[in-house]
Protein backbone atom coordinates (compact mmCIF):
# COMPACT_ATOMS: atom_id res chain seq x y z
CA UNK A 1 0.00 0.00 0.00
CA UNK A 2 1.20 3.53 -0.82
CA UNK A 3 1.22 6.16 1.31
CA UNK A 4 -0.79 9.34 0.22
CA UNK A 5 1.51 11.73 -1.31
CA UNK A 6 4.91 9.56 -1.80
CA UNK A 7 3.55 8.84 -5.22
CA UNK A 8 4.63 12.04 -6.11
CA UNK A 9 7.29 12.91 -4.00
CA UNK A 10 10.83 13.16 -6.27
CA UNK A 11 13.20 14.13 -4.07
CA UNK A 12 12.69 13.24 -0.37
CA UNK A 13 15.52 14.06 1.85
CA UNK A 14 15.75 12.48 5.56
CA UNK A 15 17.96 13.03 8.37
CA UNK A 16 20.28 14.57 6.19
CA UNK A 17 23.73 15.37 8.00
CA UNK A 18 26.86 15.88 6.24
CA UNK A 19 30.17 16.13 7.83
CA UNK A 20 33.37 16.85 5.90
CA UNK A 21 36.80 15.80 7.80
CA UNK A 22 39.93 17.89 7.03
CA UNK A 23 42.86 17.85 8.52
CA UNK A 24 42.56 21.57 10.75
CA UNK A 25 39.30 19.27 12.08
CA UNK A 26 35.67 18.33 10.88
CA UNK A 27 33.37 20.57 9.48
CA UNK A 28 29.42 19.98 10.16
CA UNK A 29 28.47 21.15 6.96
CA UNK A 30 24.76 20.10 7.18
CA UNK A 31 23.20 18.64 10.10
CA UNK A 32 19.94 16.64 10.12
CA UNK A 33 18.30 18.66 7.30
CA UNK A 34 14.68 16.96 6.27
CA UNK A 35 12.21 18.17 3.15
CA UNK A 36 10.69 16.75 0.12
CA UNK A 37 9.91 18.07 -3.33
CA UNK A 38 7.30 17.14 -5.20
CA UNK A 39 7.54 16.24 -9.11
CA UNK A 40 6.53 19.62 -10.57
CA UNK A 41 7.74 22.00 -7.85
CA UNK A 42 9.94 25.04 -8.22
CA UNK A 43 11.77 25.01 -4.74
CA UNK A 44 14.37 27.40 -4.13
CA UNK A 45 16.95 27.03 -1.39
CA UNK A 46 18.41 30.25 -0.07
CA UNK A 47 21.13 31.19 2.24
CA UNK A 48 24.27 33.03 3.11
CA UNK A 49 27.42 32.16 1.21
CA UNK A 50 29.29 29.16 3.85
CA UNK A 51 25.65 27.60 5.01
CA UNK A 52 26.01 24.30 2.90
CA UNK A 53 24.18 25.21 -0.05
CA UNK A 54 26.18 23.61 -2.52
CA UNK A 55 27.07 20.69 -0.33
CA UNK A 56 23.44 20.21 -0.27
CA UNK A 57 23.39 19.92 -3.64
CA UNK A 58 26.26 17.78 -4.42
CA UNK A 59 24.80 15.12 -2.16
CA UNK A 60 21.72 15.30 -3.59
CA UNK A 61 23.59 14.79 -7.13
CA UNK A 62 25.18 11.90 -5.63
CA UNK A 63 28.68 13.26 -6.61
CA UNK A 64 29.38 13.46 -2.54
CA UNK A 65 28.23 10.84 -0.03
CA UNK A 66 26.57 11.61 2.64
CA UNK A 67 27.40 10.86 6.66
CA UNK A 68 24.34 9.98 7.76
CA UNK A 69 20.39 10.26 7.05
CA UNK A 70 18.73 8.97 3.16
CA UNK A 71 17.83 10.52 0.22
CA UNK A 72 15.25 9.18 -1.93
CA UNK A 73 14.57 10.64 -5.91
CA UNK A 74 11.70 8.90 -7.33
CA UNK A 75 11.10 6.49 -4.49
CA UNK A 76 15.46 4.73 -4.98
CA UNK A 77 17.40 5.54 -2.34
CA UNK A 78 20.25 7.72 -3.85
CA UNK A 79 24.17 6.14 -4.48
CA UNK A 80 25.74 7.92 -6.51
CA UNK A 81 25.23 9.95 -9.49
CA UNK A 82 22.52 9.32 -11.46
CA UNK A 83 20.82 9.52 -14.99
CA UNK A 84 17.37 11.27 -14.10
CA UNK A 85 19.77 14.37 -13.11
CA UNK A 86 20.72 17.12 -14.63
CA UNK A 87 23.37 19.96 -12.53
CA UNK A 88 23.54 23.49 -13.53
CA UNK A 89 26.65 25.16 -11.76
CA UNK A 90 27.55 28.37 -11.10
CA UNK A 91 30.06 28.65 -13.82
CA UNK A 92 29.31 27.08 -16.96
CA UNK A 93 31.50 23.87 -17.45
CA UNK A 94 31.76 23.76 -21.00
CA UNK A 95 34.44 21.64 -22.88
CA UNK A 96 36.47 24.48 -25.09
CA UNK A 97 37.34 22.39 -27.35
CA UNK A 98 34.00 21.75 -28.47
CA UNK A 99 31.53 24.00 -30.00
CA UNK A 100 28.02 24.47 -28.51
CA UNK A 101 26.02 21.29 -30.54
CA UNK A 102 28.93 19.36 -29.46
CA UNK A 103 28.90 20.34 -26.04
CA UNK A 104 25.25 19.70 -26.07
CA UNK A 105 25.81 16.25 -27.60
CA UNK A 106 27.89 15.27 -24.78
CA UNK A 107 25.74 14.19 -22.21
CA UNK A 108 24.39 11.95 -24.86
CA UNK A 109 27.69 10.91 -26.13
CA UNK A 110 28.85 9.55 -22.08
CA UNK A 111 25.90 7.98 -21.55
CA UNK A 112 25.36 6.64 -24.38
CA UNK A 113 21.92 7.51 -25.75
CA UNK A 114 20.47 6.88 -28.98
CA UNK A 115 19.26 8.96 -31.90
CA UNK A 116 15.77 9.40 -30.13
CA UNK A 117 17.95 11.99 -28.04
CA UNK A 118 19.91 13.62 -30.33
CA UNK A 119 16.18 14.40 -33.24
CA UNK A 120 15.21 16.67 -29.98
CA UNK A 121 18.58 18.89 -29.73
CA UNK A 122 17.43 21.62 -32.11
CA UNK A 123 14.04 21.38 -30.25
CA UNK A 124 15.63 21.98 -27.21
CA UNK A 125 18.13 24.77 -28.73
CA UNK A 126 15.25 26.59 -29.60
CA UNK A 127 13.60 26.20 -26.06
CA UNK A 128 16.65 27.70 -24.44
CA UNK A 129 17.32 30.73 -27.07
CA UNK A 130 20.45 29.51 -28.41
CA UNK A 131 19.03 29.20 -32.32
CA UNK A 132 22.69 30.58 -34.50
CA UNK A 133 24.90 29.77 -31.74
CA UNK A 134 25.10 26.31 -32.49
CA UNK A 135 28.88 26.04 -34.09
CA UNK A 136 30.36 28.79 -32.29
CA UNK A 137 32.80 27.94 -29.52
CA UNK A 138 32.24 29.00 -25.80
CA UNK A 139 34.71 31.67 -25.68
CA UNK A 140 32.89 33.25 -28.31
CA UNK A 141 29.95 33.76 -26.43
CA UNK A 142 28.68 36.24 -23.39
CA UNK A 143 28.30 34.44 -19.63
CA UNK A 144 24.36 34.39 -20.37
CA UNK A 145 24.76 32.06 -23.41
CA UNK A 146 27.28 30.17 -21.96
CA UNK A 147 24.72 29.53 -19.41
CA UNK A 148 22.15 28.46 -21.45
CA UNK A 149 24.26 26.14 -22.92
CA UNK A 150 24.91 24.67 -19.42
CA UNK A 151 21.40 24.20 -19.13
CA UNK A 152 21.01 23.00 -22.11
CA UNK A 153 23.45 20.09 -21.70
CA UNK A 154 21.66 19.32 -18.17
CA UNK A 155 18.05 18.88 -19.97
CA UNK A 156 19.27 16.81 -22.90
CA UNK A 157 18.78 13.78 -21.31
CA UNK A 158 15.54 14.42 -20.58
CA UNK A 159 15.77 13.99 -16.59
CA UNK A 160 13.31 14.22 -14.50
CA UNK A 161 15.28 16.56 -11.92
CA UNK A 162 17.19 19.66 -12.43
CA UNK A 163 19.34 21.04 -9.78
CA UNK A 164 20.86 24.78 -10.14
CA UNK A 165 23.60 25.55 -8.00
CA UNK A 166 23.66 30.01 -8.00
CA UNK A 167 23.38 29.38 -11.99
CA UNK A 168 22.78 33.20 -12.24
CA UNK A 169 25.02 34.21 -9.56
CA UNK A 170 27.89 35.41 -11.65
CA UNK A 171 25.51 37.50 -14.21
CA UNK A 172 24.79 41.04 -14.13
CA UNK A 173 21.47 41.99 -12.59
CA UNK A 174 19.50 42.96 -16.05
CA UNK A 175 21.31 39.73 -17.40
CA UNK A 176 19.92 37.47 -14.45
CA UNK A 177 16.48 38.99 -14.38
CA UNK A 178 16.22 37.99 -18.59
CA UNK A 179 17.90 34.46 -17.18
CA UNK A 180 14.97 34.29 -14.73
CA UNK A 181 12.15 34.92 -16.88
CA UNK A 182 13.95 32.47 -19.41
CA UNK A 183 13.90 29.46 -16.82
CA UNK A 184 10.07 29.87 -15.78
CA UNK A 185 9.36 29.85 -19.49
CA UNK A 186 11.49 26.23 -20.17
CA UNK A 187 10.03 25.09 -16.50
CA UNK A 188 6.92 25.97 -18.00
CA UNK A 189 7.59 23.80 -21.40
CA UNK A 190 9.28 21.07 -19.95
CA UNK A 191 7.69 20.45 -16.66
CA UNK A 192 10.94 19.31 -14.89
CA UNK A 193 11.17 19.56 -11.02
CA UNK A 194 13.68 22.13 -10.01
CA UNK A 195 15.74 22.54 -7.27
CA UNK A 196 17.47 25.79 -7.37
CA UNK A 197 19.82 27.66 -5.00
CA UNK A 198 20.73 31.41 -4.68
CA UNK A 199 21.73 33.49 -2.26
CA UNK A 200 19.18 36.09 -3.55
CA UNK A 201 16.27 36.28 -2.03
CA UNK A 202 14.66 38.52 -4.59
CA UNK A 203 15.49 35.26 -7.36
CA UNK A 204 14.54 33.04 -4.91
CA UNK A 205 10.88 34.71 -3.72
CA UNK A 206 10.27 35.40 -7.68
CA UNK A 207 11.04 32.08 -9.09
CA UNK A 208 9.89 29.65 -6.44
CA UNK A 209 6.55 27.52 -5.32
CA UNK A 210 8.63 27.27 -2.12
CA UNK A 211 11.46 28.81 -0.68
CA UNK A 212 13.92 26.28 1.84
CA UNK A 213 15.85 29.15 3.98
CA UNK A 214 18.65 27.69 5.30
CA UNK A 215 21.08 28.96 8.22
CA UNK A 216 24.52 28.31 9.21
CA UNK A 217 26.92 26.35 11.02
CA UNK A 218 25.84 23.90 11.49
CA UNK A 219 23.86 24.19 7.78
CA UNK A 220 19.72 23.41 8.84
CA UNK A 221 16.78 24.96 7.00
CA UNK A 222 15.28 27.10 9.37
CA UNK A 223 11.77 27.42 7.35
CA UNK A 224 9.73 26.73 4.67
CA UNK A 225 8.01 29.32 2.77
CA UNK A 226 5.38 28.58 0.70
CA UNK A 227 5.18 31.60 -2.10
CA UNK A 228 1.48 32.57 -2.78
CA UNK A 229 2.10 34.53 -6.19
CA UNK A 230 0.05 33.69 -9.40
CA UNK A 231 1.78 32.22 -12.45
CA UNK A 232 3.20 33.12 -14.74
CA UNK A 233 5.58 35.13 -12.83
CA UNK A 234 5.73 38.61 -14.18
CA UNK A 235 7.56 41.33 -13.63
CA UNK A 236 4.99 43.46 -11.77
CA UNK A 237 4.59 40.95 -9.17
CA UNK A 238 7.80 42.10 -8.05
CA UNK A 239 5.75 45.36 -7.40
CA UNK A 240 3.11 43.62 -4.92
CA UNK A 241 2.77 44.23 -1.29
CA UNK A 242 2.95 39.77 -0.81
CA UNK A 243 6.57 40.24 -2.29
CA UNK A 244 8.21 42.06 -0.43
CA UNK A 245 6.23 40.85 2.91
CA UNK A 246 8.15 37.56 1.38
CA UNK A 247 11.65 38.95 0.83
CA UNK A 248 11.76 41.32 4.43
CA UNK A 249 10.77 38.03 6.33
CA UNK A 250 13.25 35.69 4.64
CA UNK A 251 15.88 38.61 5.40
CA UNK A 252 15.07 37.94 9.22
CA UNK A 253 14.94 34.25 9.08
CA UNK A 254 18.64 34.99 7.79
CA UNK A 255 19.28 37.30 10.54
CA UNK A 256 19.02 40.90 8.57
CA UNK A 257 17.23 43.24 10.72
CA UNK B 1 49.52 46.05 -38.54
CA UNK B 2 49.58 42.23 -39.86
CA UNK B 3 51.36 43.20 -42.86
CA UNK B 4 53.58 46.11 -41.47
CA UNK B 5 55.69 44.06 -39.06
CA UNK B 6 57.46 41.63 -41.77
CA UNK B 7 57.62 44.65 -43.88
CA UNK B 8 59.54 46.07 -41.03
CA UNK B 9 61.79 43.00 -40.37
CA UNK B 10 62.74 42.71 -44.17
CA UNK B 11 63.31 46.28 -44.24
CA UNK B 12 65.93 45.94 -41.10
CA UNK B 13 67.26 42.38 -42.15
CA UNK B 14 68.69 44.14 -45.10
CA UNK B 15 69.96 47.22 -44.35
CA UNK B 16 71.39 44.75 -41.43
CA UNK B 17 72.86 42.97 -44.11
CA UNK B 18 74.53 46.08 -46.12
CA UNK B 19 76.02 47.77 -43.18
CA UNK B 20 77.72 44.36 -42.43
CA UNK B 21 79.43 43.98 -46.12
CA UNK B 22 80.71 47.58 -45.79
CA UNK B 23 81.88 47.33 -42.28
CA UNK B 24 83.77 44.04 -43.23
CA UNK B 25 84.73 46.33 -46.31
CA UNK B 26 86.01 49.33 -44.97
CA UNK B 27 87.73 48.01 -41.58
CA UNK B 28 89.28 45.21 -44.06
CA UNK B 29 88.19 42.40 -41.64
CA UNK B 30 89.87 39.18 -42.30
CA UNK B 31 86.83 36.53 -44.23
CA UNK B 32 88.39 34.24 -41.56
CA UNK B 33 87.36 36.16 -38.41
CA UNK B 34 84.08 37.56 -39.88
CA UNK B 35 82.97 36.74 -43.81
CA UNK B 36 81.35 39.23 -46.17
CA UNK B 37 77.60 38.52 -46.70
CA UNK B 38 78.51 38.59 -50.39
CA UNK B 39 81.13 35.80 -49.50
CA UNK B 40 78.52 33.83 -47.60
CA UNK B 41 75.71 34.48 -50.65
CA UNK B 42 78.46 32.67 -53.18
CA UNK B 43 79.14 30.01 -51.42
CA UNK B 44 75.80 29.38 -50.58
CA UNK B 45 75.30 29.37 -54.52
CA UNK B 46 78.31 27.52 -55.61
CA UNK B 47 77.79 24.70 -52.72
CA UNK B 48 74.01 24.71 -53.35
CA UNK B 49 73.60 20.79 -54.33
CA UNK B 50 76.02 19.47 -50.75
CA UNK B 51 73.97 22.25 -48.37
CA UNK B 52 71.22 20.69 -49.75
CA UNK B 53 71.93 17.07 -49.51
CA UNK B 54 73.19 17.63 -46.17
CA UNK B 55 69.91 20.14 -44.97
CA UNK B 56 67.94 16.60 -46.20
CA UNK B 57 70.10 14.28 -43.83
CA UNK B 58 69.60 16.79 -40.94
CA UNK B 59 66.37 17.31 -41.65
CA UNK B 60 65.25 13.59 -41.41
CA UNK B 61 67.16 13.19 -38.30
CA UNK B 62 65.06 16.04 -36.66
CA UNK B 63 61.91 14.86 -37.63
CA UNK B 64 62.54 11.34 -36.77
CA UNK B 65 63.68 11.79 -33.13
CA UNK B 66 61.50 14.51 -32.35
CA UNK B 67 58.20 11.62 -33.41
CA UNK B 68 60.40 9.13 -31.94
CA UNK B 69 60.49 11.53 -28.45
CA UNK B 70 56.48 13.00 -29.42
CA UNK B 71 55.24 8.79 -29.49
CA UNK B 72 57.54 7.68 -26.38
CA UNK B 73 57.27 11.11 -24.37
CA UNK B 74 53.31 10.65 -24.51
CA UNK B 75 53.05 6.67 -23.58
CA UNK B 76 54.92 7.60 -20.58
CA UNK B 77 53.39 11.03 -19.56
CA UNK B 78 50.16 8.39 -19.68
CA UNK B 79 51.46 5.93 -17.53
CA UNK B 80 52.69 8.58 -14.90
CA UNK B 81 49.58 10.50 -14.76
CA UNK B 82 47.80 7.52 -13.99
CA UNK B 83 50.33 5.47 -11.95
CA UNK B 84 51.65 6.27 -8.61
CA UNK B 85 54.17 3.83 -8.61
CA UNK B 86 55.78 5.60 -11.87
CA UNK B 87 55.28 8.86 -10.85
CA UNK B 88 57.83 7.59 -7.70
CA UNK B 89 60.00 5.58 -9.63
CA UNK B 90 60.45 6.65 -13.19
CA UNK B 91 59.81 10.21 -13.03
CA UNK B 92 62.27 10.90 -10.30
CA UNK B 93 65.07 8.96 -12.73
CA UNK B 94 63.98 10.77 -15.37
CA UNK B 95 64.55 14.17 -13.65
CA UNK B 96 67.96 13.30 -12.80
CA UNK B 97 68.69 11.82 -15.82
CA UNK B 98 68.14 14.81 -17.64
CA UNK B 99 70.29 17.14 -15.50
CA UNK B 100 73.01 15.76 -16.89
CA UNK B 101 74.22 17.84 -19.79
CA UNK B 102 73.81 16.13 -23.10
CA UNK B 103 77.32 15.92 -24.66
CA UNK B 104 78.75 14.48 -21.52
CA UNK B 105 76.91 11.19 -21.93
CA UNK B 106 76.61 11.50 -25.78
CA UNK B 107 79.95 9.45 -26.72
CA UNK B 108 78.16 6.98 -24.42
CA UNK B 109 75.72 6.78 -27.23
CA UNK B 110 78.12 6.27 -29.67
CA UNK B 111 79.49 3.14 -27.65
CA UNK B 112 76.32 1.83 -27.22
CA UNK B 113 74.24 2.58 -30.32
CA UNK B 114 77.55 3.01 -32.99
CA UNK B 115 78.62 5.55 -35.07
CA UNK B 116 76.18 7.74 -37.45
CA UNK B 117 72.33 8.27 -37.53
CA UNK B 118 71.82 5.76 -34.37
CA UNK B 119 73.60 8.12 -31.70
CA UNK B 120 72.72 11.55 -33.44
CA UNK B 121 69.17 10.12 -33.62
CA UNK B 122 69.91 8.92 -30.06
CA UNK B 123 70.89 12.90 -29.07
CA UNK B 124 68.49 14.18 -30.29
CA UNK B 125 65.29 12.00 -28.42
CA UNK B 126 67.19 12.42 -25.74
CA UNK B 127 66.72 16.43 -25.58
CA UNK B 128 63.44 16.53 -26.98
CA UNK B 129 61.80 13.26 -24.78
CA UNK B 130 61.45 15.30 -21.18
CA UNK B 131 59.36 18.10 -22.61
CA UNK B 132 56.91 15.87 -23.89
CA UNK B 133 56.69 14.05 -21.17
CA UNK B 134 56.12 16.89 -18.75
CA UNK B 135 53.92 18.34 -21.41
CA UNK B 136 51.67 15.26 -21.14
CA UNK B 137 51.64 14.84 -17.42
CA UNK B 138 50.37 18.66 -17.38
CA UNK B 139 48.06 18.80 -19.92
CA UNK B 140 46.67 15.23 -18.68
CA UNK B 141 46.02 16.33 -14.85
CA UNK B 142 45.75 20.21 -14.92
CA UNK B 143 42.26 19.76 -15.59
CA UNK B 144 39.24 22.36 -14.42
CA UNK B 145 37.84 20.09 -11.30
CA UNK B 146 34.70 21.20 -12.54
CA UNK B 147 35.12 19.25 -15.56
CA UNK B 148 35.78 16.33 -13.72
CA UNK B 149 32.37 17.03 -11.80
CA UNK B 150 30.25 17.20 -14.98
CA UNK B 151 31.05 14.04 -16.07
CA UNK B 152 31.49 12.17 -13.43
CA UNK B 153 27.61 13.83 -12.63
CA UNK B 154 27.18 11.40 -16.10
CA UNK B 155 28.78 8.73 -14.04
CA UNK B 156 31.60 8.65 -17.42
CA UNK B 157 34.02 5.87 -17.43
CA UNK B 158 37.73 6.57 -16.94
CA UNK B 159 38.07 5.79 -20.43
CA UNK B 160 35.54 8.18 -21.72
CA UNK B 161 37.02 10.68 -19.21
CA UNK B 162 40.56 9.88 -20.73
CA UNK B 163 38.99 10.41 -24.51
CA UNK B 164 36.96 13.09 -24.40
CA UNK B 165 38.29 15.33 -21.48
CA UNK B 166 42.13 14.65 -20.74
CA UNK B 167 43.19 14.05 -24.17
CA UNK B 168 41.62 17.50 -25.91
CA UNK B 169 42.86 19.02 -22.32
CA UNK B 170 46.40 18.01 -22.94
CA UNK B 171 46.23 19.14 -26.94
CA UNK B 172 47.72 23.11 -26.00
CA UNK B 173 49.89 21.62 -23.45
CA UNK B 174 51.13 18.96 -26.25
CA UNK B 175 51.72 21.78 -28.58
CA UNK B 176 53.26 23.73 -26.10
CA UNK B 177 55.80 20.83 -25.54
CA UNK B 178 56.46 20.61 -29.26
CA UNK B 179 57.79 24.11 -29.43
CA UNK B 180 60.43 23.03 -27.25
CA UNK B 181 61.31 19.88 -28.32
CA UNK B 182 61.22 20.55 -31.84
CA UNK B 183 63.99 23.17 -30.74
CA UNK B 184 66.18 20.80 -28.91
CA UNK B 185 65.90 17.77 -31.42
CA UNK B 186 67.97 20.58 -33.95
CA UNK B 187 70.25 20.92 -30.56
CA UNK B 188 70.43 17.37 -30.22
CA UNK B 189 71.21 16.43 -33.81
CA UNK B 190 73.57 19.43 -34.50
CA UNK B 191 75.40 17.99 -31.81
CA UNK B 192 75.15 14.36 -32.47
CA UNK B 193 76.66 15.34 -35.84
CA UNK B 194 79.60 17.14 -34.29
CA UNK B 195 80.08 13.92 -32.26
CA UNK B 196 79.52 11.06 -34.69
CA UNK B 197 78.69 11.80 -38.10
CA UNK B 198 80.14 12.27 -42.05
CA UNK B 199 77.31 14.02 -43.21
CA UNK B 200 74.44 16.42 -42.11
CA UNK B 201 74.92 20.39 -41.91
CA UNK B 202 76.09 20.16 -38.34
CA UNK B 203 79.29 18.01 -39.59
CA UNK B 204 79.59 20.50 -42.38
CA UNK B 205 79.74 23.56 -39.82
CA UNK B 206 82.61 21.63 -38.03
CA UNK B 207 84.74 20.40 -41.35
CA UNK B 208 84.45 24.38 -42.40
CA UNK B 209 85.47 25.49 -39.41
CA UNK B 210 88.34 23.05 -39.40
CA UNK B 211 89.45 23.88 -42.67
CA UNK B 212 88.82 27.98 -42.01
CA UNK B 213 86.46 28.03 -44.84
CA UNK B 214 84.28 30.13 -42.60
CA UNK B 215 81.91 31.34 -45.42
CA UNK B 216 81.06 28.36 -45.92
CA UNK B 217 80.42 27.12 -42.53
CA UNK B 218 78.35 30.66 -42.02
CA UNK B 219 76.23 29.57 -45.38
CA UNK B 220 75.34 26.25 -43.67
CA UNK B 221 74.71 27.70 -40.25
CA UNK B 222 72.08 29.63 -42.47
CA UNK B 223 70.88 27.12 -43.73
CA UNK B 224 70.60 25.30 -40.54
CA UNK B 225 68.64 28.70 -38.87
CA UNK B 226 66.05 28.18 -41.72
CA UNK B 227 65.47 24.70 -41.30
CA UNK B 228 64.79 24.99 -37.57
CA UNK B 229 62.49 27.55 -38.18
CA UNK B 230 60.68 26.07 -40.93
CA UNK B 231 59.94 23.31 -38.29
CA UNK B 232 59.14 25.74 -35.79
CA UNK B 233 56.76 26.90 -38.34
CA UNK B 234 54.82 23.79 -39.22
CA UNK B 235 54.41 23.04 -35.59
CA UNK B 236 52.68 26.29 -34.76
CA UNK B 237 50.50 26.22 -38.19
CA UNK B 238 49.60 22.64 -36.92
CA UNK B 239 48.50 24.03 -33.62
CA UNK B 240 46.38 27.06 -35.01
CA UNK B 241 44.79 23.81 -37.70
CA UNK B 242 44.05 21.74 -34.61
CA UNK B 243 43.27 23.42 -32.21
CA UNK B 244 40.77 26.75 -33.01
CA UNK B 245 39.24 26.85 -29.69
CA UNK B 246 42.53 28.21 -28.10
CA UNK B 247 42.20 31.49 -27.11
CA UNK B 248 45.25 33.94 -28.20
CA UNK B 249 46.32 36.83 -26.30
N1 LIG C 1 35.52 19.77 0.66
C1 LIG C 1 35.34 20.43 1.81
N2 LIG C 1 36.11 20.14 2.89
C2 LIG C 1 35.92 20.78 4.06
N3 LIG C 1 35.00 21.72 4.28
C3 LIG C 1 34.20 22.07 3.24
C4 LIG C 1 34.33 21.44 1.97
N4 LIG C 1 33.40 21.98 1.14
C5 LIG C 1 32.74 22.90 1.86
N5 LIG C 1 33.20 22.95 3.14
C6 LIG C 1 32.68 23.80 4.22
O1 LIG C 1 31.33 23.49 4.39
C7 LIG C 1 30.57 24.67 4.61
C8 LIG C 1 29.48 24.78 3.57
O2 LIG C 1 30.06 25.01 2.30
P1 LIG C 1 29.18 25.14 0.97
O3 LIG C 1 28.25 23.97 0.91
O4 LIG C 1 30.08 25.34 -0.16
O5 LIG C 1 28.36 26.48 1.26
P2 LIG C 1 27.55 27.43 0.27
O6 LIG C 1 27.39 26.75 -1.03
O7 LIG C 1 26.26 27.69 0.98
O8 LIG C 1 28.33 28.70 0.15
C9 LIG C 1 31.55 25.82 4.57
O9 LIG C 1 31.88 26.17 5.90
C10 LIG C 1 32.74 25.26 3.85
O10 LIG C 1 33.92 25.86 4.31
MG1 LIG D 1 27.97 27.42 -3.00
Amino acid sequence: MKTGNSAEELIEVKNLTKVYQSPRGDVLALEDVSFSVKKGEFICIVGRSGCGKSTLLNVISGLIPETSGEIRIAGKLLKGPQPNIGIVFQFPVLFPWRTVIKNIMLPLEVLKLGKKYYEKIPELVKLVGLSGFENKYPHELSGGMQQRVSICMALIHDPLLLLMDEPFGALDALTRYEMNFELLRIWHETKKTILFITHNVEEAVFLADRVLVMTPRPGKIAKEIVIDLPRPRRLEHREEKKFSEYILDIHKLLGLG
Amino acid sequence: MRIREPVIFTVFMFMLVIVWQMAVEIFNIPSFFLPPPSAIASELVNNLDTLLRNTYFTFLLIVEGFLLAVVFGFVLGVGIAYSWILRVTLYPLMVAIRSLPVVAIAPFFVIWVGYGSPSILLVSFFLAFFPIVIASISGLTKIDPNMLKLMRSFRASEWQILRKLRFKNALPYLFDGFKVSITLSVVGVVVGEFIASSSGVGYLVLVSNFSLNVPFAFASLLVLCILALTLYGSIVLLEKLLIPWRIRE
